[in-house]
């Protein structure tokens, strides 16, 4: 028996949420007119490994992640529709883990968790007004448009956006390394770094380009400049070595913001090739071992743990949606 | 109740990963709190659709710590070397839960706040208020008093006490002293609840019979220990005892200067061979100890030639047979002799004389057999069922083949050796043992061959128990502490004395006889006389012998325990308590070994040293 039929107007998708996990998304893609500037520290044709240093390292590292998950596909089609509109329902996190070298000990900071209802661009907040039945807290934020790539990249920026909030609140620069995963916005404050695994993108050629197989672990490459609308410098550094691989396995690239002053950048990329390999899990720990650093996997699995079991929320939503 | 309980000492909550059910649950503990093994707990729960809430009681029987957040083992060089993986240290404790109340079998809920159970919550969870008549017998771990309901043991609900434990470490015959002391040591009744109630108005009737086996051990039970120290006084005044040594008793001395409230004990030894029968020790610094004998008339009326076949092979029918007849023959025959010593000569019964329906003592005519010893009781018992030159006594030997009457005669010449059986029959005045005494009697049996201690056991148990069965009332309670169960009840085999002590562990409860035995192995005593006992103790266990289904009375925690347990430390069983209870009991007043004595002057120091010296002279 159906009661009424505006009770057909919000429903999930059978869609697996799972699916649009591995999108990439828009905002960060770098336009390909990037200048690179390989000459600011050392002239090009003289790159070598340099060895870093801990001797200015502050006390603390920190570093900082979030997370996203997609709970579910929504399908709103009120009768003045003609075609259905998807929003998402979704949840990020983020959060920090203070790593203090001197005390060795590390702990957790600031997790943040957030459920948030992505609308497709022009659609009214009210046509979701069942949800609030499901007794979770959720915020509504629309997205840039109205596909559903938009509403993806609408979550990601709900997350970036948390995260920098977490790197604001928990950044003393005085005493810590502020170690973000991923690349460096411009919401970051400028000071922290950005910690980058993969190497999907290729900014040096010739000289520099061979000098960063090369690194050994507590050497990086010298320093250089990404331009662009958010310039920012940039080095690599080894974490680990990767038996029967090749020899750009185990790198890592670092990026700050610009901002900086170089002599400052210097200092923070010294003590980055030191610090971070300590950081980096062995082999059998994590398939993207060496990169994905220790402290960053545990964050990582401690805010999706605090994001709670997916099934159950699933579950709550169905029962408000499709249960009179 | 749950105001009661937030006065209590908040140690965590349960956790929320397992699930709790009716016999255990885990908790996550704060990180102020601590909870040690055999601790009592206490957690309310809201049960849905029930009006009131539950209390759930439990013992802790396991502490337990990891890091949360290690998916390796190496992790734990990354949280706590280099410190760059963020664990959050946890500590849990396993709780077996004891009681609920109300008593209706529900788990407790996930996440609720556990509690440390101490004052009235602890003696709910021990069932304290459910005991009949309440006797501390040890100290938790917090030092309050641990209690056992006395019902159980004086035969009201349930009698016995068994101690197992390994040889040395378990001090089982020093707990099995503690508890009579606990037992023997307050006076008050039923109805004041304000002091802690032993055995009522019989207490100073019940006595205690005790064989000394090892060395001399227990004759220093009057005697001042001299490592006692005030942690131990505190136990005992914890436990509503002042603590003294008991008071000796000498057969013939006057008792009015002993001083009331404290048990009295007497010390009984055989005589020495070859001495004088007063002097009972080669030592000369324990005076007091009475010597024992029996007469052989006393030997005859009691029956106590069984007690001289106790070896498991002596149960073949054909010796049992002629046993008794002989037995019966030798009451029916024997004569006292007019001196009074206890001495007898056999004579045909149809040759007594009576006086005022007693016989007549005589003198002995020639040609028959004084029988002042056990060796003249074998002659006299010989001529008659294997004479040289003659037939053999028809009412003696009735048809019993030749061969059995030689094993008989064999046994009883070994037995009736001077270094066995011997020095136990002999006349004189009148010697037996007066358990009537004190209130503890020790018969020291160290020295004697394993022959003659079974011999003694047996004949004082049927004294004892043929004495209760006699009146039929249950008090004044007769309480025997028998070491060496294994030995006198095996599992396997016959023995008179087997009989008896299972006779005793059956109907004993209600003639107020009271076994409280010990063994180093549960698992090597007769059933019978084990499954008899309502009370249980355990002092450290043999591993192999800890894993026994003797034990199932155990927790699988406990057990694992008990291969640890160090000197002082026992654990409990009782029937009003369904879970074991582990406690401590203070170091003794009393000194249980002859080092332990309080030397109180030099020239005591040195009276051993003089005498080696002028033996060396």
């Amino acid at each position: 028996m159906l009661s009424d039929l505006s009770d057909l107007s919000l429903s999930i998708s059978s869609w697996d949420p799972a699916y649009g996990s591995a999108v990439d998304f828009r905002e960060f893609h770098e336009s390909d007119q990037q200048s690179i500037d390989d000459s600011v520290e050392v002239n090009s044709r003289n790159w070598e490994p340099i060895h870093g240093n801990m001797i200015d390292a502050p006390p603390a590292v920190l570093f900082v992640d979030g997370i996203q998950r997609i709970e579910a596909r929504l399908e709103i089609y009120p009768p003045e529709f003609e075609v259905p509109q998807s929003a998402l329902w979704a949840a990020t996190g983020a959060g920090a883990v203070r790593w203090n070298r001197k005390e060795r000990k590390s702990e957790f900071l600031n997790l943040t968790h957030r459920r948030v209802v992505v609308l497709p661009k022009g659609i009214e907040i009210s046509h979701i007004e069942r949800l609030k039945r499901a007794d979770v807290d959720f915020e509504i934020c629309h997205a840039g448009g109205t596909e559903f790539s938009d509403l993806q990249n609408e979550v990601h920026v709900q997350m970036a956006e948390l995260e920098s909030k977490i790197v604001r609140a928990t950044a003393d620069f005085a005493t810590n390394i502020v170690i973000a995963d991923g690349r460096i916005r411009s919401k970051h404050p400028p000071g922290a770094l950005g910690y980058v695994k993969s190497h999907e993108r290729r900014y040096l050629s010739g000289r520099p380009a061979e000098t960063v197989p090369n690194l050994e672990i507590e050497q990086r490459t010298p320093i250089f400049l990404i331009g662009g609308q958010y310039p920012r410098y940039s080095w690599y550094i080894r974490v680990g070595y990767v038996p029967g691989g090749n020899r750009w396995q185990g790198i890592a690239r670092l990026e700050v913001s610009a901002e900086l002053e170089l002599e400052h950048t210097m200092g923070l990329a010294d003590i980055s090739a030191v610090v971070i390999p300590i950081a980096a899990p062995p082999l059998y720990m994590d398939p993207r071992a060496p990169q994905n650093l220790v402290p960053i996997a545990a964050l990582e699995r401690e805010l999706r743990r605090g994001l709670g079991d997916p099934e159950l929320l699933n579950r709550k939503l169905k029962a408000v949606l499709h249960e009179a | 109740m749950s105001e009661i309980l937030e006065e209590l000492e908040r140690v965590g909550r349960i956790v929320g990963d397992a699930r709790t059910n009716t016999r255990e649950f885990r908790i996550i503990l704060d990180d102020t709190s601590y909870l040690a093994v055999d601790d009592l707990v206490v957690v309310i729960s809201d049960i849905p659709g029930l009006t009131e809430p539950l209390a759930t009681y439990g013992v802790v029987t396991e502490s337990e710590s990891t890091y949360e957040g290690v998916t390796y083992e190496t992790d734990v060089r990354r949280i706590a070397d280099s410190g760059v993986l963020p664990a959050e240290l946890i500590r849990t404790a396993t709780v077996a839960i004891t009681r609920m109340i109300p008593e209706i079998w529900t788990a407790p809920l996930a996440g609720q706040i556990v509690r440390r159970a101490t004052g009235v919550q602890r003696d709910l969870a021990l069932y304290v208020d459910d005991m009949g008549r309440k006797m501390p017998v040890g100290l938790a771990p917090d030092g309050s008093p641990i209690f056992l309901d006395l019902d159980f043991f004086d035969g009201t609900k349930g009698g016995h006490m068994s101690i197992s434990g390994v040889s040395g470490v378990a001090t089982k015959t020093t707990y099995a002293f503690f508890f009579i002391r606990m037992l023997t040591g307050a006076r008050h009744i039923r109805e004041n609840s304000d002091k802690y109630d032993a055995v009522g108005d019989s207490l100073h009737n019940t006595r205690v019979l005790v064989f000394n086996v090892k060395g001399q051990d227990l004759l220093w039970l009057d005697t001042e220990n001299a490592d006692f120290t005030d942690v131990d006084e505190a136990g005992w005044t914890a436990l509503g005892i002042t603590p003294t040594p008991f008071q000796l008793v000498t057969s013939g001395a006057s008792l009015s200067d002993l001083m009331p409230g404290i048990p009295t004990v007497s010390f009984w030894s055989p005589p020495q061979e070859g001495t004088p029968e007063d002097i009972v020790l080669p030592q000369a610094d324990r005076t007091g100890v009475s010597p024992f004998y029996w007469t052989p008339r006393e030997f005859i009326d009691s029956g106590l030639l069984s007690y001289v076949f106790t070896d498991a092979s002596d149960s073949r029918n054909q010796l049992q047979f002629l046993l008794e007849r002989i037995q019966s023959q030798l009451q029916r025959w024997a004569v006292d002799l007019a001196d009074g010593t206890g001495a007898v000569v056999l004579r045909h019964p149809n040759e007594h004389e009576f006086f005022e329906g007693k016989r007549v003592a005589v003198a002995p005519r020639s040609g028959e057999i004084t029988i002042n010893s056990l060796e003249s009781l074998k002659n006299g018992i010989r001529y008659f069922i294997d004479p040289d030159e003659i037939e053999a006594h028809p009412d003696w030997v009735g048809s019993i083949e030749r061969g059995t009457i030689l094993a008989f005669i064999r046994r009883l010449e070994a037995a009736s050796r001077v270094n066995r059986l011997g020095k136990l029959v002999r006349v004189g005045s009148k010697m037996s043992v007066d358990r009537d005494l004190a209130t503890v009697t020790v018969v020291d049996i160290h020295s004697l061959h394993e022959l003659a201690q079974r011999f003694v056991v047996g004949a004082l148990l049927k004294e004892t128990f043929e004495e209760k069965e006699e009146t039929g009332s249950r008090t004044p309670l007769s309480v025997v502490v028998l070491d060496e169960m294994n030995k006198y009840a095996p599992i396997q085999g016959e023995s008179p004395i087997k009989d008896m002590l299972i006779d005793i562990a059956q109907r004993g409860r209600s003639l107020g006889v009271l076994l409280i035995g010990a063994q180093q192995s549960a698992s090597r005593v007769a059933p019978d006389v084990l499954e008899n006992a309502s009370i249980r103790v355990t002092g450290r266990l043999d591993s192999a012998e800890s894993e026994r289904s003797q034990y199932g009375w155990m927790l699988p925690s406990t057990r694992a325990r008990a291969k640890l347990l160090k000197p002082g430390t026992m654990v409990l069983g009782q029937p009003a308590v369904p879970l074991p209870v582990v406690l401590k009991f203070p170091r003794t007043p009393w000194a249980t070994r002859g080092e332990e004595r309080l030397i109180s002057s030099t020239e005591e120091l040195f009276s051993g040293l003089d005498s080696s010296l002028s033996e060396d002279i």
